[in-house]
């Protein structure tokens, strides 16, 4: 290896890029090549634990944007029940203008569906917890063992999070925790596998004892 | 669509933003994902820290403020999130003491060097740069990093992308590369004759 330095770098680093210099010092570009051999049988080591980008982890990134409030409804499920509507619309329409009883059916039979959609359906949500149960809706429900341990941890973490949580104790030893959504509160939410929903700004956490 | 375009989908909002976060995740997220494996963390984490790096990304696009390649600002997001979670999942934060350049070189000065696996029995080339560069990945892996990108052919622009340097700094940065792992590697060229 005598050549200047940068031209020999270059030399070398071309090597590795699979593109050796015939000019270059023999040992530059053997010691590269070998490297290089070495990079790839580590890249294919690696490649087998790369997860693939797939659907479903697009979706649970969706579901977190919608629970920040980032993003509004608009998925496949709103879809759904905006198609229902339109095709339901369309043929009540038919049905009007053919009187036929078969077409009847079929407009019956989609607006029932597009109902049932929009008073809950499928739900799609993903189940994110890996230790509570969570619920859905305007409040986070958190199925607990002990709501009243839970709370502790929860409201030393958010005190940690510079917050002032609000705590209500109903009957059936529901506890109602109410916080000022912060980026704060929101990331040490998340660390606990909690994906807050966010409404005007406050997010409520009802802590329910979990009985199996 | 480029990076910036996406950006300016998701600042946009409503429908549009919904175009952008899908744009995004198509052309970020299995990059990104190899990104975080390649650095040392499992395929489960890596998810993790996918999730976390674009939901920052849509969270801070509206401070995006247009200087700069809007790529690079993607990886920069990236790499803090990676640092971030490694950070919190190693305690070794506490014990972080800053050093400068001039206490960096004395401290790598006096740091006993890499094991030389000279005297560990007959090797070929590849095993003994394959063990030198085990060790190296192990000590520096965002060398490591780099030099597998090299090896792809990647350009040195979109090297310095993912490494948050400009082009010089990741000319020299790779130049550097080269130099850090000689001595994990230069012992083996005594082979090469064999």
């Amino acid at each position: 290896m005598t050549q200047l330095p940068d031209k020999e770098d270059d030399q070398w680093l071309n090597a590795l890029a699979g593109r050796p210099d015939p000019a270059a010092d023999n040992v530059v570009n053997q010691q590269a090549e070998a490297l290089r051999r070495a990079l790839q049988a580590q890249r294919a080591k690696l490649e087998a634990s790369v997860p693939q980008a797939n659907d479903t982890q697009y979706q649970q990134l969706l579901f977190r944007l919608k629970r920040e409030g980032l993003i509004k409804n608009s998925g496949p499920l709103r879809n759904f029940v905006l198609w229902g509507q339109v095709k339901g619309q369309q043929a009540a329409k038919t049905m009007l203008a053919s009187n036929s009883a078969l077409w009847g059916m079929a407009a019956t039979l989609v607006l029932v569906v597009g109902v049932i959609v929009q008073m809950g359906g499928p739900h799609t949500d993903q189940d994110v917890s890996r230790n509570d149960v969570l619920r859905g809706g305007q409040t986070n429900v958190m199925m607990v063992e002990n709501p009243e341990s839970r709370l502790v941890e929860l409201l030393a973490g958010l005190k940690e999070a510079d917050a002032e949580p609000v705590v209500k104790r109903e009957t059936g030893g529901r506890i109602l925790v109410t916080v000022k959504s912060s980026d704060k509160v929101l990331d040490y939410l998340r660390e606990q596998r909690v994906e807050p929903m966010v409404v005007d700004g406050m997010v409520t956490l009802s802590l329910q004892p979990n009985r199996r | 669509m480029t990076e910036e375009d996406i950006i300016k989908l998701i600042r946009t909002g409503g429908k549009t933003m919904d175009a952008g976060v899908k744009a995004l995740y198509q052309t970020t997220a299995q990059p990104m994902l190899r990104f975080f494996v390649y650095r040392g963390i499992s395929s489960e984490e890596a998810k993790d820290v996918l999730q976390e790096t674009l939901l920052k990304i849509v969270r801070s696009a509206e401070s995006f403020t247009g200087d700069g390649a809007a790529k690079a600002w993607l990886w920069q997001i990236a790499r803090n999130c990676l640092t971030d979670y490694q950070r919190k999942q190693s305690s070794v934060g506490t014990h972080e003491t800053a050093v400068n350049d001039e206490q960096w070189t004395r401290l790598e000065e006096t740091t006993p060097g890499p094991t030389s696996t000279e005297g560990a029995g007959v090797q070929s080339v590849d095993e003994c740069v394959a063990a030198g560069l085990g060790a190296f990945n192990n000590r520096e892996p965002e060398r490591a990093y780099v030099l597998m990108l090299q090896m792809d052919g990647m350009s040195i622009d979109d090297i310095g992308q993912r490494i948050g340097r400009t082009l010089a700094a990741t000319k020299e940065y790779l130049s550097q590369c080269k130099k850090k792992i000689q001595p994990y590697i230069a012992h083996c060229t005594e082979l090469l004759a064999a």
